[in-house]
């Protein structure tokens, strides 16, 4: 059993997330820590909190009755992005080991994830914080014990969860359904089940001997994960893939009219489609595109018709982000997505120029339907509907280039049909910089204008060279073509090596 | 049709590959064989312009294949998986294959109905995305797509690997007429018995070097088989 500990160790000191790029390991994890003391601070003045939003009330009983919902988000939460310890039991499953032993190992070695040790930490602060005011000093063990065994008992659900509903968010929207009737049902007042729940924990606290429901509640959640794992213990059972459906079959013939540059943005299209990662990135894309043009309104609100210098520039910053961000996202990896049959699209009968073309357009593509987020700019003022339409000519006619050319220097191979979530296979410092770059350029354009009080050609100015970038495409796409014969050897090895 | 002029690559110190002159002439039928590290498969990437050369170069019809992309036009080509799409379905990639050359999904219907005996008939109707397919058909698939452009020039790597027997004899009969059509072809393979079928000309590579070029006759193969100490 040690051994397989070991082994895990060594997996997650060997992982390739360590020999990454130095700078994205440690903004990684700043971003991490950053997120850890957040955390931890919430711990340390949730009374504090508690006592802000309710006043009046009793913090530790408050408390205690929000810890309903804490618990179905925390499942949630875990469903969505809590990683699984991936060794495989496969490597073992040859060795002269018990199955059932081999089965417990995987279970066991998912409760030492931060997803547990993080909520323990706090419900411990809390714990020193309020609840040893208790009358009884064995209702504070009482409690803090049972918070960490449901907290265990959460992490196995889940286990069993995702080992059930492997690829379906079928778990996820059942809660989701949970959570929102618990919440309903308690805001009309008709049942509140928080008010159970905290009579629940009184109870708890009161009769130490009732520990033996969280207990029973843990060992449940036991028994579920190794059920879960026990029904995927062959290899074979984990193809279970729907097959006989394929996505996007007929929605993209339209663009087989446009010869091999067509084809090729179909094959593109379809890549997105199919494969996990791209997807939930375009997806998450549109979420996060609207938000920033929640900025443009916000903006707005505050500035009101008179706009300023300040909000002009910060307006084009934020169209050039709205409507640039999927081309941005999915562009970090612009080649990299294809790294699994790279080889065939560089020998096939596509030349360098067809090829880049076609990314072309699929970055117009991207561009080209984000005027979605352009056109409700019209609420706020014609004016601002037309600087957001310049900043997507702009998108279009000289940022798609940038995004191609910088595309070219990420060699590392990407597994499309992996993750989304916590997954940084590919991140590239690079981008980092892409993002200044990208919005630096308009912005040189246009404050000189902005400062001689003639922001109307400033934008024209963006404008002009936008279109002109769009116009001459064919010479600029040729030039990249030339570069590209260099650079693919490069990205050819890369993408070869793991 | 394919020149090869001093051409060499090196991974770090390490020699993969230094020939100084290799000529195929149109219509032959080249067999290139060696032991692992014996630098086939860098030739064949070399000749399709994946890797790049430390020296050298390698002609297509007299034009150098590392500065333009005619010999796309009339090279087949498979090596492995990489070449494949592994979000498409079998079928999908054939059809985009084909329209590259300019074939309608009537022609690539036709071509499989013609090479039926190759693969169960599943492989195409099936919507499995090839991702999901096993090593063998992913095989077949990669072939196929090769031979359905009917190329002037075919490049093949290792094509009787993780075949079954009955693929195997059945692709071995169509290179044969395919030869016979007039297309020249290199094709590497561990397999003597089939390279010399197959092949009117063996190659033989050793640590980069180039140490044979046979004309293929009733002797090739105990040639062959001697140098690899199999008749000891």
């Amino acid at each position: 059993m040690l051994l397989f500990f070991r082994h895990q160790l060594l997996g997650q000191l060997r992982s390739v997330f360590w020999q990454k790029n130095l700078i994205v390991t440690i903004l990684t994890s700043l971003f991490f820590l950053y997120l850890f003391v957040n955390l931890l601070l919430v711990g340390f003045f949730a009374d504090t909190i508690i006592e802000k939003i309710f006043p009046g009330v009793d913090v530790l009983q408050k408390a205690n009755q929000l810890l309903l919902y804490y618990f179905i988000v925390d499942l949630i939460i875990r469903f969505i992005i809590q990683k699984l310890p991936d060794i495989s039991i496969q490597y073992y499953s040859l060795l002269p080991i018990k199955k059932a032993k081999l089965l417990h190992f995987p279970i066991l070695g998912s409760l030492f994830s931060p997803f547990n040790v993080l909520p323990a930490i706090i419900m411990l602060i809390f714990c020193f914080k309020q609840v040893i005011h208790l009358t009884q000093w064995y209702s504070s063990i009482s409690w803090l014990l049972s918070m960490i065994l449901i907290v265990l008992a959460n992490n196995l659900i889940n286990f069993g969860l995702k080992k059930r509903f492997r690829k379906t968010p079928v778990p996820i929207i059942l809660l989701y359904i949970i959570l929102s009737a618990l919440l309903i049902f308690e805001g009309l007042g008709m049942i509140n089940f928080s008010i159970y729940w905290l009579e629940f924990i009184n109870m708890l606290i009161a009769k130490p001997f009732l520990l033996i429901i969280p207990i029973f509640y843990l060992l449940a959640g036991y028994f579920f994960s190794y059920h879960s794992m026990k029904s995927l213990y062959y290899p074979s059972d984990k193809k279970l893939r729907k097959s006989g459906k394929t996505s996007g079959t007929g929605v993209f013939s339209f663009l087989r009219s446009y010869g091999s540059v067509g084809r090729m943005v179909e094959v593109e299209l379809k890549l997105i489609l199919r494969n996990k990662r791209p997807r939930t990135m375009l997806m998450l894309s549109v979420v996060f595109a609207v938000y920033i043009y929640l900025g443009i309104f916000n903006l707005s609100a505050i500035s009101g018709e008179e706009v300023n210098a300040f909000s002009n520039i910060i307006m084009i910053g934020f169209f050039l982000l709205s409507s640039g961000w999927s081309m941005l996202m999915y562009g970090q990896l612009l080649f990299a997505w294809e790294s699994n049959h790279f080889d065939g699209i560089i020998s096939r009968k596509i030349s360098h120029l067809e090829y880049l073309t076609a990314k072309y357009w699929l970055t117009a593509i991207m561009v080209l339907t984000s005027v979605i987020f352009i056109v409700p700019a019209l609420i706020v003022s014609g004016k601002a509907f037309l600087i957001g339409l310049v900043c997507l000519i702009f998108n279009l006619g000289v940022n798609s280039y940038i995004i191609i050319f910088a595309g070219m220097f990420n060699t590392s191979k990407v597994e499309p049909n992996k993750t989304a979530f916590m997954n940084y296979q590919g991140s590239n410092v690079i981008h980092f910089f892409i993002v200044f770059l990208i919005m630096g350029i308009p912005a040189v354009l246009f404050l000189p204008f902005q400062f001689l009080g003639l922001p109307e050609i400033g934008t024209a100015l963006i404008a002009l060279v936008g279109i002109s970038g769009f116009v001459f495409r064919g010479k600029v796409l040729e030039k990249l073509a030339e570069f590209f014969r260099f650079r693919k050897y490069k990205l050819a090895k890369g993408y070869k090596e793991f | 049709m394919i020149g090869v002029r001093n051409i060499q690559k090196n991974y770090g110190t390490k020699v993969a590959l230094n020939i100084s002159h290799l000529d195929i002439r149109k219509g032959d039928c080249i067999g290139l064989v060696g032991n692992n590290g014996a630098g086939k498969t860098t030739l064949l990437s070399l000749m399709l312009d994946l890797i790049k050369a430390n020296n050298g170069h390698i002609e297509s019809k007299g034009i150098k294949v590392n500065t333009s992309d005619d010999w796309k036009n009339y090279t087949g080509s498979y090596l492995d998986e990489r070449f494949l799409i592994p979000h498409l379905t079998a079928r999908e990639y054939l059809d985009f294959v084909g329209s590259l050359h300019g074939l309608d999904t009537g022609k690539v219907d036709k071509f499989l109905k013609e090479n039926s005996g190759f693969f169960e008939a599943e492989l195409f109707v099936r919507k499995k995305y090839i991702r999901d397919l096993s090593t063998g058909n992913k095989n077949k698939v990669g072939i196929l797509s090769t031979l359905l452009s009917a190329p002037e020039l075919i490049i093949l790597d290792e094509p009787f690997a993780s075949l079954d027997p009955t693929s195997q004899a059945w692709l071995k009969n169509r290179l044969v007429r395919a030869k016979e059509g007039g297309s020249t072809m290199i094709l590497s393979s561990h397999d003597l018995n089939h390279v010399t079928d197959v092949s009117n000309r063996v190659v033989l590579l050793e640590n980069g070097e180039l140490v044979k070029d046979l004309a293929t006759d009733s002797e090739t193969l105990s040639e062959l088989e001697h140098y690899f100490m199999l008749d000891k």
